[in-house]
């Protein structure tokens, strides 16, 4: 019996399988998501938040790499199978995009209007508020694509150079502010339709705003997919040429 | 659902490839968004392993980004140098995207003419009411007498059958 591992060593051997890393991340989503059903879906219980918090306490805290740039590698190593799937969600944002428009028809040329002079406003406001208060040149840079859904958001950062990270993260706090805030600026404009609060809230709240648009109007949550996704396209389009235009 | 999870795969692969050679400035899967909707708008309809493939994506999109996020902790210095101003910019972008989306949307939806005040208006609307209720409501008669027309016709054809 004195051929036993040390604890220390089964950890070493643990963290270095791709297994770890994902059951890691799967757990702690699961955890997440679980308190936020049990909290009546109250969007400060964010899933992805709770997981992210998690997982960044274990890798930095528990010894899992010599520094955090060597702890992150190691971790993003067997998370890399789930960031695949981001461009797979991406695609399949069509489907939210579809239906919505089967429901638009004449209100087409508004919503457009609506979603390109909203998020630029977005973009525009953070950026130049970032600028204003000198942030530092990649907290500015992400500002640029946090206003995008996450998954066509990492896409544009990698494209124009700025970090995929701070972009991850600014969006999983505007997706959190965005649910918590769209239904008292809504109603403080005396904003009934529902087709309305939902394209708002598809611009501003990303993928929690959506869930939470469907658990109370099934409408509001197609229109909201649907300009979360439209949005999503018109600004892997354009911004590119937003950003050097500003930029460069 | 395999079905579904293949078509999303393969147009995200031709989305990557028309990225690579052709449009390097927009992300491949964003090329295959657009081909999907464009190929979904002629087939007019989403097969239902397509459609559950997209739900599941959708509910739990949030997922899909921990991984990228956790690299936070090598931006923990500079967030902190720089905390007010990242909460600063944050919050009111997100309130002037839902806010400016949502009023440009409520102008365009008023479309009520200038004389909207008036009584003859109101009873034109009135009027237009009166008359969208009885179309329901013919169309609504309509589909019960077809029902039980083909009642009755299975029926028969029941009774024929014995």
């Amino acid at each position: 019996m004195n051929n036993r591992i040390p604890i220390s060593e089964i950890w070493v051997y643990l963290s270095g399988d791709p297994l770890f890393a994902l059951v890691l991340t799967l757990a702690t989503y699961q955890i997440g998501y679980t308190l936020y059903v049990k909290s009546n879906r109250n969007p400060i219980l964010n899933p992805a938040a709770i997981s992210i918090v998690l997982i960044a306490v274990m890798i930095s805290q528990f010894g899992f790499g010599d520094s955090n740039q060597d702890a992150y590698q190691k971790y993003f190593e067997g998370a890399q199978f789930v960031h695949f799937l981001l461009g797979t969600a991406t695609v399949a944002l069509a489907v939210p995009i579809y239906r919505g428009f089967a429901q638009m028809k004449d209100k087409i040329f508004p919503i457009l209007v609506a979603l390109i002079v909203g998020s630029v406003a977005s973009i525009a406001s953070a950026v130049l508020i970032a600028k204003y208060m000198r942030a530092d040149e990649s907290i500015i840079g992400s500002m640029y694509t946090k206003s995008v859904t996450a998954p066509i958001a990492m896409g544009i950062a990698e494209r124009i150079q700025v970090s995929p990270t701070l972009t991850a993260v600014f969006t999983v706090i505007t997706g959190i502010l965005g649910a918590i805030l769209a239904p008292y600026i809504l109603d403080i404009f005396k904003i009934r339709p529902w087709w309305i609060r939902g394209t708002a809230i598809g611009v501003g709240a990303h993928g929690l705003g959506i869930t939470r648009a469907f658990s109370v109007n099934e409408q509001a949550g197609i229109f909201a997919s649907m300009a979360m996704g439209l949005n999503g396209v018109l600004s892997a389009i354009l911004l590119p040429y937003v950003y050097t235009f500003l930029h460069g | 659902m395999i079905d579904g999870l293949v078509q999303i795969f393969l147009w995200q692969g031709i989305g990557e490839l028309i990225s690579r050679f052709l449009l390097p400035t927009i992300p491949g899967p964003v090329i295959g968004l657009i081909l999907l909707v464009a190929f979904l708008s002629i087939k007019g309809e989403v097969n239902p392993s397509l459609g559950m493939v997209a739900d599941a994506f959708r509910q739990h999109l949030a997922l899909l980004f921990v991984p990228a996020s956790v690299g936070v902790i090598l931006f923990l210095p500079e967030l902190k140098a720089h905390a007010l101003a990242v909460s600063v910019a944050l919050i009111v972008s997100v309130i002037l995207a839902i806010s400016i989306t949502a009023l440009i949307l409520k102008l365009f939806s008023i479309k009520e003419p200038a004389y909207a005040h008036t009584k003859a208006y109101k009873q034109e609307m009135k009027e237009l009411d009166e008359d969208r209720r009885l179309e329901i409501e013919k169309r609504k008669q309509a589909r019960r007498t077809k029902a039980i027309q083909k009642k009755h016709a299975k029926k028969v054809t029941g009774a024929q059958s014995e």
